[in-house]
């Protein structure tokens, strides 16, 4: 213990240095704790569909998931659009499967407030269920809920949050 | 291994081949007593170390190399052996040489380590060594003074304050402690002593989380703890003791700081209080809360909660997000940080901040402000209570059962419900805290507010939130509605209270009104009693003499006087006089009476009535009132005296009315209406006797001044007299003034009473007395004025005189 401490703080420090830990390099936030729940790319757009949080597992090319979760967009507000003759609180917030491709899958999920969540799911990933989704674009929207709870934060900033970043990288890919 | 371990005293002792002078020796042997936060004499306390690697201004990569050559790294902790290597590794790095094992003991005549602590972290961390030391309450109280100087934990100055107590404590050296040459020998080493207890009670506890979570594994392999600790310990440097209060924009930042210790320490111990329900959790709260950096000491604390009235009076309340928000903004940390604050500290996420949170953020704020790095996680002392003290709101009890949970890790567990029963709460939080918000803004009471002013105002200077706390100027509410009640009370006893006639001063006047009512009451009583009926006949033997000797008797014999109770009928008579002066002047006395008694101000009698007699004079004003307070009694008196003795009697009461407002001002309101009682029945008696000692001349500006009260008669006989008595109006300036001067003497004994609110009450009474000492003053200056242009008149008068003479003989 005596032994394993300082180094163990050691290590920690280290990773912790930068305090947005920008994951392993890339604006991914990784969180190698949920085994089960892995997503590859998580994006938060705002409701001008402009980022408001992207995060990638870094290995990847980061601008190829910027261009897959940028292209999805365009099926979410499909969907938004044909499920809006019913009343916006009827509507379901999850979009599930936007569309497939050969790598990946991607998710949606919009908010009442036009908030929309993207997540990519790497498709060799068949132990991912949708339930499995729709958990974790709840607690994406939890997370969101409390940043926007937070006084200091402007609706429309990029969001910063030391506690969604965390919440992401245990949601996404750990990659060692 | 552990080198020269336990007692460490030996000069020029060897540790692994470390050969320390003797100097180096005793100073070693200080800073790792005062890092062995935990007595153990054996290890240091890592957050302390760090604390003091930091101090040593070295930069990180330097301090780890530190630590890897003495071992630590290795060992894991910091026997003394490595510690004392690695504060000679800081000597090295400070002296500019590189890092070597063999420069330790290569290198010859090392200065000591030199570990920056301004003399304000000595302080404060004595502060809040003292304060966060629960067993030794008598320290505490020594140490809340210099807010800013709470808690200074800082580096150097931890360490050096360790090294005293160590010094005291483990080698009973009674000699200074070893300062390094930056420091300036900390004050507290006495204290110190006394304190016996290893450092890391007091102050030391201060050190935020990095160096106490940090610490905690080593030392006492708590999972809780280690787990919080981690993620703190890797966060950052070494646990940021409470150190200069943050220096916040605005208000006086020490009492911020000042607060947040207290407010800190309440919390800790009320966390230890709620663990010790569960005895595990209790034990490592404890043990964590020992060497834990973030705990809240008392003042801070208390600080804290004072803050947190400021915008929030109910202590079970929320502050809003937006009142939270512009709270924060104030202490110029970027926006970035204070969301990363707003995240740790808002527990339940509901986007308000109840007590427990606010002091949370705050201590965050002040940790952050002091330059020690924010936690990833909130730390246990900081979060809010399991079982809400303070009975719980809603989100007490939330609090409390995230709090329960303690792991720092998840979200609240409130936070969990689905997504559209969150989004239906969150409204429904938002708009309870927009109640809250209104709640807060309506409920800020003047006497809150002002409950705070001797609070913040020992803030210290260099930091803490500077929040605008608004010192009251205008009489509280509550002064207010007493001042109403007295009033209405008065004005119902006397119609034709002189209340209506007291123009001048409208709050005195209404402090009379309400003094008068009780003083008729309590004539009889008052009359027996009274302290200053015994000043009377020398008063009334002055103000005769004063009448009779125009040429200027000596406006000094009667100025100096002691305190009379009660200006003379004469007083009203010469100011009367002097119309010029007297309307000149009396405005501003009676602007002055106005700002002196605010207090008073609600009841406002009568301004035109007081303006008559008033203009008269400019001293009277305070006289004046004094006189329509004492109307009422000395209407029921006047049928007894003559239509002279009546007019002198309401100048008497006139008079004493001015002293029971002054009495008012100062003291309670029962006690000031019984001193105007005996006052304005003292004046009574004065103005008898000055009825048949003096001439009618006498009596009717006598009566003229005292028939302030009764607006119509006085005012013609005022300027009656005013033409007469031209010479006078020093000397009832003079005995005005004294009057008002023995008015507000008389008042003070009386003072102590108020049953409910003493504190509010000595404020006041301290706020109504400085007041009445500026109206004092400025009547001092005019009756010194008026003096001179006596003594001129009766310079040319004589001069007159000779002239005549010679021809009266021819």
């Amino acid at each position: 213990m005596a032994t394993a401490g300082p180094r163990a703080h050691r290590a920690s420090r280290e990773s912790r240095s930068p305090h947005v830990t920008p994951g392993r390099g890339g604006a991914g936030r990784e969180d190698g704790g949920g085994g089960d729940k892995m997503a590859v790319c998580i994006a938060v757009i705002a409701k001008e569909n402009y980022p408001l949080y992207i995060r990638s597992v870094p290995t990847e090319n980061e601008l190829k998931f910027h261009y897959t979760v940028h292209t999805s967009l365009d099926v979410v507000d499909e969907k938004i659009s044909a499920m809006g003759k019913a009343l916006v609180d009827q509507r379901e917030l999850y979009l599930g499967l936007l569309y497939p491709t050969e790598d990946y899958k991607v998710y949606g999920y919009v908010t009442n407030s036009k908030v929309k969540f993207v997540m990519v799911v790497d498709s060799s990933n068949t132990a991912l269920r949708d339930n499995e989704i729709r958990s974790m674009f709840r607690k994406l929207h939890n997370s969101y809920t409390d940043i926007m709870c937070n006084p200091f934060y402007n609706p429309g900033d990029r969001i910063h949050s030391r506690s969604f970043d965390n919440m992401v990288n245990s949601m996404m890919m750990q990659v060692c | 291994m552990r080198g020269g371990g336990s007692s460490g005293a030996e000069p020029g002792c060897k540790m692994e081949g470390l050969t320390l002078s003797e100097a180096e020796q005793r100073y070693y042997c200080d800073l790792f007593s005062y890092c062995d936060t935990e007595s153990t004499k054996k290890v240091a306390s890592n957050g302390r170390v760090l604390e003091l690697f930091r101090a040593a201004q070295l930069p990180n990569d330097v301090v780890m190399q530190i630590m890897e050559l003495c071992g630590a790294t290795r060992l894991g902790y910091f026997g003394r052996s490595q510690f004392y290597i690695a504060l000679k590794l800081v000597a090295v790095a400070q002296s500019g040489l590189p890092l070597r094992v063999e420069s330790l003991n290569t290198v010859k005549d090392l200065p000591l380590p030199r570990f920056v602590v301004s003399k304000n972290e000595q302080e404060s961390r004595h502060t809040a060594l003292y304060s966060s030391d629960a067993d030794n309450p008598a320290s505490y109280s020594g140490v809340i003074p210099p807010p800013p100087g709470r808690i200074q934990v800082k580096k150097g100055s931890v360490s050096h304050d360790a090294v005293q107590q160590r010094t005291s404590t483990d080698q009973q050296e009674s000699t200074s402690p070893v300062v390094s040459p930056q420091q300036s020998p900390p004050t507290s080493p006495h204290t110190w002593r006394k304190h016996n207890r290893h450092p890391s009670g007091g102050n030391n506890e201060r050190p935020l989380a990095g160096p106490g979570p940090f610490w905690a594994p080593f030392s006492e392999a708590q999972p809780g703890s280690s787990t919080s600790s981690d993620p703190i310990w890797s966060g950052h440097s070494p646990p940021p003791h409470q150190e200069n209060w943050v220096s916040f924009a605005d208000t006086p930042p020490t009492s911020a700081l000042l607060a947040m210790h207290p407010a800190s320490v309440q919390d800790q111990t009320t966390v230890r209080t709620v663990a010790s329900a569960t005895t595990t959790n209790e034990i490592r709260r404890q043990s964590s809360s020992y060497d834990d950096p973030w705990k809240i000491t008392d003042e801070q604390r208390q600080y804290y909660v004072n803050q947190f009235k400021t915008i929030q009076p109910d202590l079970n309340g929320f502050i809003p997000g937006s009142a939270a928000k512009e709270f924060f903004t104030k202490s110029k940390l970027p926006i970035l940080e204070l969301s990363h604050i707003w995240e740790l500290s808002d527990f339940d996420k509901d986007g308000a901040l109840t007590l427990d949170e606010f002091c949370a953020a705050f201590h965050l704020v002040v940790a952050r402000k002091n330059g020690y790095d924010l936690p990833e996680k909130l730390p246990e002392s900081l979060m809010p209570k399991l079982i809400d003290l303070e009975d719980s709101t809603e989100v007490g009890e939330q609090t409390g059962e995230v709090g329960y949970s303690s792991s720092p890790a998840e979200a609240p567990p409130s936070k969990s419900p689905s997504m559209p029963s969150l989004n239906q709460t969150w409204p429904e939080l938002n708009q309870s805290s927009e109640q809250w918000e209104t709640f807060s803004e309506r409920s800020s009471s003047s006497q809150t507010l002002t409950q705070f002013d001797s609070n913040i105002a020992p803030a210290d200077p260099d930091t803490a939130i500077v929040h605008p706390v608004p010192i009251r100027m205008t009489p509280s509410k509550i002064h207010m509605q007493e001042m109403e009640l007295k009033r209405t009370g008065s004005d119902h006893a006397n119609p034709t209270s002189p209340l209506l006639v007291k123009p001048p001063d409208l709050s005195e006047e209404n402090k009379m009104g309400s003094s008068v009512k009780f003083t008729a009451g309590n004539t009889v009583n008052g009359y027996s009693s009274s302290d200053s009926y015994a000043s009377d006949p020398e008063q009334i033997g002055s103000t005769v003499t004063r009448q009779r000797s125009h040429s200027g008797t000596s406006p000094d014999n009667t100025a100096p006087p002691p305190p009379p109770p009660r200006p003379h009928p004469s007083h009203s008579r010469s100011s009367s006089l002097d119309m010029n002066r007297s309307f000149s002047v009396t405005p501003g006395q009676q602007q002055a009476g106005v700002v002196a008694y605010p207090p008073a101000v609600p009841p406002r009698p009568q301004p035109s009535q007081g303006a008559g007699p008033h203009v008269h004079r400019p001293v009277d004003a305070e006289g004046l009132i004094a006189h329509t307070s004492t109307s009422p009694q000395q209407i029921p008196e006047q049928p007894n005296f003559a239509d002279f003795s009546q007019f002198e009697a309401f100048a008497v009461s006139g008079v004493n009315k001015e002293e029971d407002d002054e009495i008012e001002t100062h003291s309670e309101v029962l006690q000031v209406e019984k001193a105007a009682d005996s006052a304005s029945s003292l004046r009574v008696a004065k103005a008898d006797g000055r009825v048949e000692d003096k001439a009618p001349a006498n009596v009717p500006t006598s009566a003229g001044k005292g028939t302030t009260p009764l607006a119509p008669p006085p005012k013609p006989i005022r300027r009656r007299l005013k033409s007469e008595d031209e010479l006078r109006p020093e000397a009832e300036e003079h005995t005005q003034k004294t009057g008002v001067i023995a008015a507000v003497l008389a008042s003070q004994p009386s003072i102590p009473r108020s049953v409910g609110k003493d504190k509010k009450a000595i404020q006041a009474s301290i706020r109504r007395n400085k007041e009445t000492n500026t109206v004092l003053a400025r009547l001092n200056s005019e009756l010194q004025q008026q003096l001179k242009d006596v003594l001129e008149e009766r310079i040319s008068l004589e001069v007159q005189l000779e002239q005549l003479r010679p021809f009266s003989h021819l």
